[in-house]
């Protein structure tokens, strides 16, 4: 069953390989899933939600019990609510009720079951759904669930917003004074959310109330929703129960003393993973090019095949079994990663890091503040970050997800906190370069492509994905975009193998009908790439920033032979659009023998806000205006 | 992408489950795995040399995979098979059905090891036989054999499960260590319970792959309760077909060197892929067995059923229906009905000519049965356009019965589905009324047909048969229900020409100098099989019901109606909101509708009209009109324009270099014809160069392609016209249709220029 939650949203964007994603969206609750565009009539008239944190036993010894109740309401006409709400081993689901019209004669049988997601082989999360009815204008029903966290480090969040409009909203916490949790807030600003803190006895109570919050918004390529959802992080720090303390997440020490041991726990002495390490790096004597040939084995032998199955979605699997199943998960695939580097004597390291989709970092020690782990190779104290689960990256490159992102470091007992580095859209160079000459109203030439940094690795995902036997046809239909009058002859592929360096194509050239001539005349449009210009962002719709995959930039030059009969008697004026995220150049230049046009566009930002959406779409409209213009060719006389 | 399939599902008696590491076992898990290892253990030691098999031939070494051993065991109650498998399924009180499909695949590439990567539900459905299953357990076994030739068994009880109920569940399997050069060796083997289900299980072969397949195989071996219809298809060898001493019934089949299909443009399967259907029962010798029940005999094996003999068992079916349905009087009232409401707009139905009658009370039932709205299903009423039918063979004989009406029916294969003479079962067979005078067709198979209309699965079929339901019996007997039908010879349907399958569009265009969008005034005409998914798209609900409550005669309108009766009052509000909300829709459609038919950005839409439905025999064209602005065919050349017209056909179908050379014969899904009349106002204060350029003309006995353009005053007139005359072509005339698709593909260069004078 495929639910369209936050959840899958967040988890479809991004490669997460650890359950912690997944708990910190169990604690988002009730979602519905008619969103509300799908049934504009049904809002929340009242969400309540209350979380009480008690004492447990010895095999638990804190638990937190949650009651969350939803009150649906038509405005208008009958409609049908799916109803589902996530839960897991570490988060049960005690109880559902439901009232449709304040009865309980409704037939309602809600289902329970594995919740699969793209991206996850196989988790220990499951949904319970259901489809709640609302038979007329008027019509109320109510749903209540109620839930216990088996650990409080697993209640890591709570989110406020749901797919329907809430009317009024409460969401309390009661915390025992033996209890020591702190709480942050998180983009409460534009929605009005007043907070309250309490004594009512030995607890202390936060209640945080809300009224008319809109639906949770959706949009593709929009930021992970928490940069822009109100919500509240909760950090458990320790508890002193009738069992002892119970140390959580106190500092960020606590959260690595966790995580290190976890990856003690998974550490193994296998000979055999030094013998591999040791048959790829025969031969070679630099440090550099040993992790270089290493990283490369395990980026094109091990597959991403997740298993998130309670303490699985956090310890990492032995780098013995990964290499012997040649599949794992981000930990699996970095701690094959730093136990292969280590086992020839080369300074490597676990890394933990929240991608970019997250708005937290390690201030706020909590599970929920990362979602992914890499490898380091400390190069001279310099760490350089490898992420096997990027197939295809070189190693001195860096996916957009991590760039600038906080790191957390593996130096035994302590840690080293980092930073991933930015890097430029040069990383990411897509240049084209065609030589071509005019023969009648076609053109005629070759045409050399290359891909670098994230455009290979598209390039390359795609490539793989097509049996072999098809794969010249289909990069011919991609390169011609589908158009016969594109004939490309004598394909060569430069390179699919080492991602170190850049993948180029070279082909022959037979653009027919491109010249559109009349009596002495003819026009032509050299550019039918004419990137970008589709990217108009529909304002009166979108109310999220819009963020591209990475730093895109592409160069598009050609060179045109003019024959000896014809000259150039009028080319497009220069574009040119600098702003801080972005720059869109093109220009024509004419000598005797040659016309030479060059395109550059450099994504300099992946981040577009929302105020920026309206000099962007000017910014496209000239780029298109500059791609429509033709060039002229006029008949010597 | 396919990915192999495991399903597992579990009757009450036997319980599967992964176990989660640590976890205790159950007596019944503790069973499966027994069972599950025993079945391994078969399973691996099959005498097959096939299996053993490591090499592929050069020609395949840069196929993505290749099948070097496909087999299918299908065991029925067979006693010498239970003791071969030694397993009880608790097969000795239950009869079932027991399926292992066994492939042994070399993976050469990324693309394959992917596909391999894990065992999941799909797999399996596409590899078995079986088109609807009840499976209850399901086994699987998978080994990697290495380069070196080593075997390395994959623990199948790693699954894990993703779906945990009572009676159902579900599991995956992720392959550990599947590199390319490897092969891997796997089996899933599943039950099917058939006790007391004597419906036939109709199975299939299906002799090609994607892949090429060097060997593959099929034994079956059915107990002598069973029963057995088969047939093979286009080129596919026999089925070998035996019986043991113990009366079981033997089959085999084996093809070796199958090399890779590729799927292509405008195939039928059933009608040019090799494959073998057989249809598995259990005989029944009860009363009213096969004489009045259809029912196999235990051990009947019959190759190349007669058609005749299936279009009498679908007499049969018919005519118990029918009886069933008819017994019941509605339909008079149908009748009854519609002439009342006739004579309330001054029509006397009963003095109408035949057709026009008949076409009365399908308009008539049509509204009452179809268009009506469902107070408990408002959602449904309005979105009755989405709803496809199978003709309302039966419904449509009582209704014109009821109007005395002389009607039958006429039954077909469809025309891209298995011929007429190589049908297996009454489920291949499609059906619809007919007047028996004229032999003209009465099909509902959308809300939006009307009378007359041939239906397009049996446009042009010319091998049909007849039949006629009886009003009434004198007694109610098993033997005379079977007189109830009567099955005679069939006669030729009409085939559809190019002309009657049109979708014309009619452009007023306008440019405007400085801006690069074109100001467009648009007709569009749609006529035959080309209007049903427009008329789905763009007609409401609602103006389409309040057009024919005018015809039919029905005096208040929807929510009158709601409005008047007690038990639908309440409703009122909820349905004129859910109207009003289809509406608000509607413009959303229109704009979706224009940009994927232009492939164009479209903005400013307005003034959308319908102006005639087409959903009377009457006034058969779907027409609408509206206007827009139209972007990306405008392009600037300093002070001038060039018009890149060519576009305005959208993106014409480009048959790509590995489809140039067809072996096999065309079957398209209708004959028709596409075209566009421009008239295009030249903008004050510019000429226009380049018309002349654009006649074109290419045409052949399959089709053509023709483009006529003139300047008359300020305006251009342009047409462009594209048909295929046939639906249906031998391959041979493949190439006389490229000239004239090559020709639109070509023509979408087609530009003009606008001079500044």
């Amino acid at each position: 069953m495929n639910l369209p939650t936050t959840r899958n949203i967040a988890l479809a964007t991004t490669k997460y390989c650890t359950a912690i994603f997944l708990y910190l969206f169990f604690s988002l609750s009730a979602m519905a899933q008619s969103s509300d565009e799908e049934n504009p009539n049904i809002s929340l008239q009242e969400v309540k939600r209350e979380f009480v944190v008690i004492a447990g036993n010895s095999e638990h010894p804190v638990l937190i019990k949650e009651e969350s109740n939803l009150t649906y309401y038509c405005k208008e006409y009958r409609a049908t609510v799916q109803v589902a709400e996530f839960y897991n081993d570490m988060e049960t689901l005690d109880d559902v009720d439901i009232l449709v019209d304040g009865s309980k004669k409704h037939g309602i049988i809600p289902k329970k079951e594995f919740y699969e997601s793209d991206g996850i082989f196989y988790s220990d999360a499951r949904v319970c759904y259901f489809n709640l009815p609302l038979k007329n204008q008027g019509s109320v029903s109510t749903v209540r669930f109620k839930k216990t966290y088996l650990d409080p480090k697993y209640f890591a969040s709570i989110h406020f917003l749901q797919p329907q409009p809430v009317t009024k909203g409460e969401v309390v916490i009661r915390v025992p004074s033996w209890m020591k949790l702190d709480i942050k807030e998180y983009n409460f600003g534009q929605y009005g959310i007043q907070k309250q803190v309490s004594q009512q006895g030995s607890e202390t109570v936060y209640r945080f109330v809300m009224e008319n919050l809109p639906a949770l918004k959706r949009e593709p390529f929009s930021p992970g929703f928490t940069h822009y959802s109100p919500h509240i992080l909760i950090m458990t720090r320790y508890a002193e129960t009738q069992q002892g303390r119970q140390n959580y997440f106190n500092t960020l020490n606590d959260q690595y003393a966790w995580y290190h041991q976890l990856i003690m726990d998974a550490r193994n002495d296998e000979p055999f993973v030094k013998e591999k390490a040791q048959e790829i790096t025969k031969g070679l004597s630099a440090d550099a090019d040993k992790v270089r040939h290493i990283f490369q084995w395990v980026q094109d032998n091990i597959r991403y095949i997740a298993f998130e199955d309670g303490i699985a979605g956090f310890r990492p699997e032995k780098g013995s079994e990964v290499m012997r199943k040649k599949y794992g998960d981000c930990k699996g695939m970095a701690n094959l990663l730093v136990e292969m580097l280590q086992s020839i004597g080369l300074d490597a390291r676990h890394c933990w890091i929240g991608t970019r989709h997250l708005v937290y970092d390690y201030s706020t020690p909590s599970l929920a503040v990362d979602n992914h782990m890499i490898a380091v190779w400390m190069n001279n104290k310099k760490p350089v970050y490898l992420d096997a689960t990027e197939k295809y990256i070189g190693i001195d490159e860096l996916a957009e997800r991590i760039q600038g992102r906080q790191t957390l470091i593996e130096d035994n007992a302590n840690y080293i906190l980092d930073r991933v580095p930015v890097r430029e859209p040069g990383q990411n160079t897509l240049f084209e370069k065609r030589s071509l000459s005019i023969e009648g109203n076609n053109l005629k030439g070759h045409v050399i492509q290359s891909w670098k940094g994230e455009n290979r690795v598209a390039l390359l995902e795609g490539i793989n994905s097509i049996k072999q036997e098809n794969q010249n046809i289909v990069l011919k239909n991609y390169l011609s975009r589908g158009k016969n009058n594109f004939e490309i002859s004598n394909l060569r592929i430069n390179n699919l193998t080492d991602y170190n360096n850049e993948l180029s194509v070279e082909y022959d050239l037979n653009w027919k009908n491109v010249l559109a001539a009349f009596n002495n005349e003819a026009y032509l449009e050299l550019d039918n790439r004419r990137k970008f210009e589709d990217l108009k962002i529909d304002t009166a719709k979108r109310k999220l920033p819009y963020w591209f995959q990475f730093k895109d930039h592409i160069v598009f030059e050609t060179t045109l032979r003019i024959p000896a009969d014809k000259k150039v008697t009028g080319i497009p004026a220069s574009l040119k659009i600098e702003r801080p995220g972005y720059r869109f150049s093109g220009s024509y230049s004419v000598n005797d023998t040659a016309l030479v046009y060059r395109c550059e566009i450099a994504l300099l930002n992946t981040v577009l806000g929302t105020g920026e959406f309206r000099q962007w779409n000017e910014d496209v409209l000239q780029l298109k205006d500059f791609y429509n213009q033709q060039i002229v060719l006029t008949t010597r006389k | 992408m396919k990915k192999m399939a495991l399903r597992l599902t579990v009757c009450l008696l036997l319980f599967v489950s992964a176990i989660p590491k640590g976890s205790a076992q159950s007596k019944s898990e503790e069973k499966y795995r027994k069972e599950s290892e025993k079945i391994r253990n078969e399973v691996w030691a099959w005498d097959k040399p096939e299996f053993n098999n490591t090499a592929v031939p050069d020609k395949y070494s840069n196929t993505s995979q290749v099948v070097i051993a496909h087999h299918t065991e299908l065991v029925a109650d067979s006693r010498s098979k239970l003791i071969f498998y030694g397993l009880g399924f608790n097969s000795e009180k239950a009869q079932t059905l027991t399926e292992i499909v066994r492939e042994r695949v070399k993976v050469n590439d990324k693309s394959a090891v992917e596909e391999f990567s894990e065992l999941s539900f799909t797999r399996f459905e596409a590899k078995s036989g079986f088109l609807r299953n009840n499976r209850s357990t399901t086994y699987v076994g998978v080994r990697i054999v290495k380069p070196d030739k080593s075997v390395k068994e994959v623990n199948a009880d790693d699954m894990v499960l993703t779906l945990d109920s009572d009676n159902e569940k579900k599991a995956k399997l992720a392959i550990p260590d599947l590199l390319p050069g490897d092969i891997i060796d796997y089996f899933i083997a599943t039950e099917q319970k058939m006790s007391d289900d004597y419906a036939p299980k109709q199975y299939n072969i299906l002799l090609f792959d994607e892949s090429p397949v060097l060997h593959y195989s099929f034994h079956g071996q059915l107990g002598k309760k069973y029963a057995i219809d088969y047939r093979s298809y286009n080129g596919a060898p026999d089925l070998t077909v035996t019986k043991n001493k113990d009366k079981e019934v033997i089959i085999d089949v084996e093809k070796k060197d199958m090399p890779p299909y590729e799927s292509s443009l405008w195939i039928s399967p059933q009608r040019q892929l090799p494959l073998i259907r057989m249809n598995i029962s259990l005989g029944y010798r009860g009363f009213m067995s096969d004489k009045y029940l259809g029912a196999a005999k235990p051990g009947e094996v019959n190759k190349d059923i007669d058609t005749d003999e299936i279009v009498k068992d679908l007499a049969k079916d018919y005519s118990q229906d029918f009886l069933y349905r008819y017994s019941k009087s509605e339909y008079d009232d149908i009748a009854d009905d519609a002439h009342k409401k006739g004579q309330s707009v001054g029509l006397n139905i009963k003095d109408m000519p035949e057709d026009e009658k008949a076409a009365y009370l399908y308009y008539y039932a049509r509204f009452v049965r179809l268009l009506a709205l469902e107070p408990g299903n408002v959602k449904r009423s309005i979105n009755i356009g989405d709803y496809t039918f199978n003709g309302f063979p039966i419904l449509i004989n009582c209704i014109l019965k009821g109007g005395d009406i002389d009607a039958g029916i006429v039954v077909a294969s469809p025309r891209l589905g298995f011929r007429m003479n190589e049908v297996l079962d009454a489920d291949d067979l499609v059906s619809a009324a007919y007047l028996k005078n004229s032999k003209k067709i009465i099909h509902i198979g959308s809300i939006y047909d009307h009378p007359f209309m041939i239906p397009q699965s049996m446009s042009g079929e010319k091998d049909t048969r007849t039949m006629e339901l009886k009003k009434k019996i004198l007694m109610l007997t098993p033997a005379s229900t079977t007189r109830l039908a009567s099955v005679g010879g069939g006669f030729a349907l009409p085939s559809t020409n190019a002309a009657q399958n049109t979708h014309l569009e009619e452009l007023k265009i306008n440019l405007n100098p400085g801006e690069t969008k074109l100001s467009v005034q648009r007709t569009a005409t749609l006529t035959g099989y080309y209007k049903h998914s427009w008329q789905r798209k763009l007609i409401l609900y609602e103006d389409y019901y309040e057009q024919e409550r005018k015809l039919v005669g029905e005096k208040e309108t929807m929510l009158e109606a709601l409005a008047g009766n007690q038990k639908t009052s309440w409703m009122v509000e909820n349905v004129k909101r859910a109207l009003a909300d289809a509406r608000k829709k509607q413009m959303e459609e229109c704009i979706d509708e224009a940009k994927s038919w232009f492939e164009q950005e479209v903005t400013d839409l307005k003034d959308f009209k319908i102006e005639s439905m087409g959903v009377r025999h009457t006034d058969p064209d779907f027409v609408f009109s509206e206007s827009f602005l139209l972007d990306g065919l405008v392009k600037k050349a300093g002070s001038n324009i060039i018009f890149e017209i060519g576009k305005i056909q959208g993106q014409p179908l480009a048959i790509k270099d590995n489809q140039r050379k067809r072996e096999q014969d065309v079957y398209m899904p209708y004959a028709r014809s596409i075209g566009y009349d421009l008239r295009i106002q030249i903008p004050e204060g510019y000429s226009v160069e380049g018309v002349d350029a654009l006649k074109k003309s290419v045409e052949n006995e399959t089709g053509y392609f023709k483009t006529e353009a003139r300047v008359e005053g300020q305006v251009i007139t342009v047409t462009v016209k594209k048909g295929y005359f046939h639906n249906f072509e031998p391959a041979s005339n493949w190439d006389k249709m490229l000239a004239f698709m090559d020709a639109s593909n070509e023509w979408e260069n087609a530009k003009l220029l606008f001079k500044k004078n």
